[in-house]
Parts: C-alpha cells; sequence; structure tokens
C-alpha cells in the first residue's frame, strides 16, 4: 500500500508502469481455468476457429488482463478499491499471444466531497508495438 | 432434453433474464482464479480488513460467459466494453446469487451487439458488485440496420 504516493498525485501524474507478457502459456491456463481443467478449442487458443469467427487468428481474451488493472488499484487504492471501486475499459485492439503490454495509469481527477476524495484513472494497455488495446477509466472514492 | 437455443439476435430481447445461479466462493475457486490471473495478495489467502480471506475484484471474470452458455448456444461473441462497480467484499465461503440481463441490444456497423448487467448479491441480498458487459454477437453475421 503506497499512501504516500497516493496522497501526493495530482492530476496528470502517473502511477508507476508495469508489464506484463501475454504469452501461449498463459492463454491456455486462463482457457484452463475458465472451462474448469479443460483444454479447448475456441478463438482464444485456436487460430481456425478464430479464423471462423472473423478474426486474423487466435487472440487473448481481453477479460483476462483487466485483473492487472484491478490489482494496480487495489495496490495504490487498497481496500477503497474492493468496497467502492469502478472500472470502465473498452477493448480496442487484439491481444495476440507473445503480446508485451505495458499497463499505465495516469490521474486524470482528484475531487473532494464531503470528506472524501474520489480518484480517477486513465487507465491504458499498450502493446509492444506502441499501440492501445485497452483503455479507460478506474478509480475510487476514499473516505 | 430440450435443445438450447442459438445465442443470437432473434432470441434475444432488452429486459430479459438470460439466466441466474447461486453459487458458494470456495478458496479453491479464488486459488485458481489468483494462479490463472497472476494474482497475489495476502487478503486472498487469509486475513483482510474484512475479517478473513476475501477473493479478487474480478473473481467473477468468467461467469458472465458461463451463465450464458449455461442457456445458450453461443460462438464468436467478442467483447468491446466492460465496466464493474465494486461495493462489498466477495468473502470465500460465502454463498452469492449472480443474475445476468439484457439492458440494450443494437446495430452498429451492420454488427448486431448486446449489453448485458452481470449482478451478484450475497444471501442478506446485499449487492456485492454489478457489471456491464457490450459484446459484438458476431463479427461474420451482417445486420441490415445500422444506426
Amino acid at each position: 500500500m503506497t499512501d504516500t504516493l497516493l496522497e501526493n498525485l495530482e492530476p496528470g501524474d502517473a502511477l508507476p508502469e508495469r508489464t506484463h507478457e501475454v504469452d501461449w502459456e498463459d492463454i491456455l491456463k486462463f482457457n484452463r481455468y475458465v472451462t474448469g481443467g479443460v483444454d479447448t478449442k475456441n478463438i482464444h487458443t485456436d487460430d481456425e476457429v478464430a479464423r471462423k469467427a472473423g478474426l486474423p487468428r487466435a487472440v487473448a481474451t481481453g477479460r483476462h488482463p483487466v485483473s492487472f488493472i484491478t490489482e494496480l488499484m487495489v495496490d495504490h487504492l487498497g481496500f477503497g478499491f474492493i468496497t467502492g471501486g469502478e472500472i470502465d475499459v473498452s477493448f480496442v485492439k487484439p491481444i495476440f499471444p507473445g503480446d508485451v503490454l505495458t499497463l499505465q495509469a495516469v490521474l486524470k481527477e482528484k475531487t473532494l466531497d464531503q470528506g472524501a476524495t474520489h480518484y480517477l484513472f486513465d487507465v491504458s494497455l499498450t502493446n509492444q508495438e506502441g499501440a492501445a488495446v485497452t483503455v479507460g477509466t478506474a478509480g475510487a472514492r476514499l473516505a | 432434453m430440450n435443445e438450447k437455443p442459438d445465442f443470437v439476435w432473434e432470441n434475444l430481447e432488452v429486459g430479459m433474464t438470460i439466466g441466474e445461479r447461486s453459487l458458494t466462493v470456495t478458496q479453491a475457486m479464488v486459488d485458481a482464479h489468483c494462479d490463472a490471473v497472476g494474482a497475489k495478495r495476502e487478503w486472498y489467502q487469509g486475513d483482510s480488513p474484512a475479517g478473513g480471506a476475501i477473493a479478487p475484484p474480478m473473481i467473477f471474470i468468467n461467469d458472465l460467459l458461463a451463465i450464458y452458455d449455461a442457456n445458450y448456444k453461443r460462438f464468436g461473441t467478442i467483447h468491446a466494453k466492460l465496466g464493474y462497480r465494486f461495493h462489498r467484499p466477495v468473502r470465500v465461503g460465502e454463498t452469492v446469487h449472480q443474475k445476468v440481463t439484457v439492458t440494450d441490444l443494437y446495430v452498429k456497423r451492420e454488427k448486431g451487439w448486446i449489453v448485458s448487467e452481470f449482478a451478484v448479491t450475497n444471501e442478506a441480498g446485499e449487492l456485492l458488485l454489478t457489471s456491464s458487459h457490450t459484446s459484438v454477437l458476431s463479427l461474420t453475421r451482417r445486420h441490415e440496420k445500422d444506426d
């Protein structure tokens, strides 16, 4: 928990960046998790199935990396994110196996309201080519 | 045994309940989730400010689709947007109720889109979290109407 870092942040300031690689093993592990331990062929695990669905090849689920963002929020906003947090993201480009994602969170708003502070961050995941794949906002109101 | 309907535009309407279910959140579920998404935190294994182990915020990351698939034959839906509001911690050992409803259906760029709400309550009826999921129903099917 980095209360001091949070308290000193002003709009425009960024949290320390993080990087996450999403490789084939991560994708297969996530697929096994959602299927209850079974390997299945779907748009996330099989190029042919992905092409039938209109995709160029297999893509990672966009939902999996949302956890990277929520865990970052819990690290900095603490229990307040669990009890009053919010996140809204759009999946703007596919995430392909092997992509290395950079997670950025820049404070967008810091507002005081009846003794509480509402922190809202612009959040993004950008791939190794510099293209944003997931963008949105996340934050919480901390009493 | 009745075959499940296809998860397509014609079988969906705004306001309908896609499905609902109750389940008990176990430590094994939390451990499996943490392993799958790489979440590591003492709160998820033991003590937390809630007084015991709690689940990570995204513990129900796949449950909307699981409820879709329990009630429909689905292929090729692609998530485009996701929103969550977290109200209370999800405690390990508690039984929760999940419900998925359709909040919007529209056509955009010749594709059919669905917006679903996923809501989770505890046994006392308290709201733990809500989430909104916007998905394209199919990338390969063309819809005539365009807005």
